[in-house]
């Protein structure tokens, strides 16, 4: 396949233009550039049920493949990528039965696979209480506080205004402050 | 907005009031006096530090993820256009023999083929005519490398694949320069 030692240090705008022509080489690149980025918001917005949030990843992923030649913005990559995996882990929240209790469904304090030998005590409450915003709020925050994206793009992915946007993380902002006062 | 009806300190302002003052950089008089205010200013420190955390939070990705997402896109590949193989009775995927072209390309230094375009000339069987993006890296000495990158690439084709490429044209769609 397409190669050579430099392949690794292309940018990647190269990667996705090759990977539009059919190039899985490239496309391996993308992948192992954003796989962890991606797994780690559908683990969040997915409550810490790690088997749905590897699921969501892939088909992402596979999604990508198959519409990158509609996708004709270099750039816009990865931004495609976290619009994608969003609404893909907010159609799943909606299908999850709002009445049982999320945390008895996927109990997380103790086996979360997202928890690690360096996590804090603020952040056990923080991941606590991520999991009780509603899911709009949650992908919002996340995406903006966490992955950085802009509120131009979260406001094209959700659907709203920047403004919205705003206005939805501000709020979710301070229920997560609420919560952690105890911590202080 | 709403919001701010939604979670306002005894003292009249907001947490979002707050949030935005720290976020300014300019702290008040009010703020540093006002008990509430402090309270929700270390609720949204301890905030700010527990989500810096989780950004550095080292999640592990599950065992095998990649090969399962590669797995699935190399069987897709397969589907890719197809081209008639000289006079034989076989088909040669147009993926490949954009990579050949590719690879050719990208051994000529400051050049990085991008997407790949290959036409049979007349429906010859045997007779391409290529158009690709590249970026190049700026700098003097371009034209050259173009020329040799195009030589590069027709040789390769013919020796590996036994196809004559009858023109190749580069659309330079980026430049780049190296970073320091």
């Amino acid at each position: 396949m397409t190669g050579g030692p430099a392949l690794i240090e292309l940018d990647e705008a190269t990667l996705v233009a090759r990977a539009r022509d059919r190039d899985p080489g490239s496309f391996e690149l993308l992948v192992r550039r954003y796989q962890r980025r991606i797994y780690t918001l559908c683990l969040r917005m997915l409550d810490g049920a790690s088997g749905e949030a590897e699921d969501l990843t892939q088909e992402t992923f596979v999604t990508a493949w198959r519409r990158l030649p509609e996708i004709q913005n270099d750039a816009a990559f990865g931004g495609w990528l976290y619009r994608t995996a969003t609404n893909k882990c907010l159609t799943v929240l909606q299908r999850r039965r709002p009445t049982v209790d999320l945390d008895d469904q996927h109990p997380a304090t103790d086996d979360d696979p997202a928890r690690t030998a360096g996590t804090t005590a603020a952040m056990d409450a923080l991941s606590q209480a991520l999991r009780q915003l509603p899911p709009q709020q949650r992908a919002c925050w996340l995406l903006r506080e966490v992955h950085g994206r802009s509120y131009q793009e979260i406001a094209d992915l959700v659907g709203t205004t920047p403004t919205a946007v705003r206005g939805r993380i501000a709020r979710a902002r301070a229920e997560l402050a609420e919560v952690m006062k105890p911590w202080r | 907005m709403e919001v701010t009806d939604l979670h306002p300190l005894a003292c009249g302002r907001t947490v979002e009031d707050v949030w935005d003052e720290l976020d300014s950089g300019t702290p008040s008089a009010h703020l540093a006096e006002c008990p509430h205010c402090r309270t929700a200013r270390a609720s949204l420190e301890q905030l700010a530090a527990a989500t810096a955390d989780l950004i550095d939070d080292p999640v592990d990705v599950p065992t095998g993820l990649l090969d399962r997402i590669m797995t699935a896109v190399r069987a897709d590949v397969n589907l890719g256009r197809t081209l008639p193989l000289g006079s034989a009775d076989v088909e040669l995927s147009v993926p490949a023999l954009a990579a050949v072209l590719r690879y050719a390309v990208d051994a000529v230094p400051g050049i990085r083929a991008r997407q790949c375009r290959i036409e049979l000339v007349d429906n010859r069987p045997d007779t391409v005519r290529v158009s690709m993006t590249v970026a190049l890296k700026f700098g003097a000495g371009q034209v050259t490398a173009l020329e040799q990158a195009r030589e590069r690439a027709a040789t390769a084709l013919y020796a590996q694949i036994g196809y004559t490429v009858e023109s190749l044209d580069f659309e330079i769609v980026d430049v780049w320069t190296d970073p320091r």
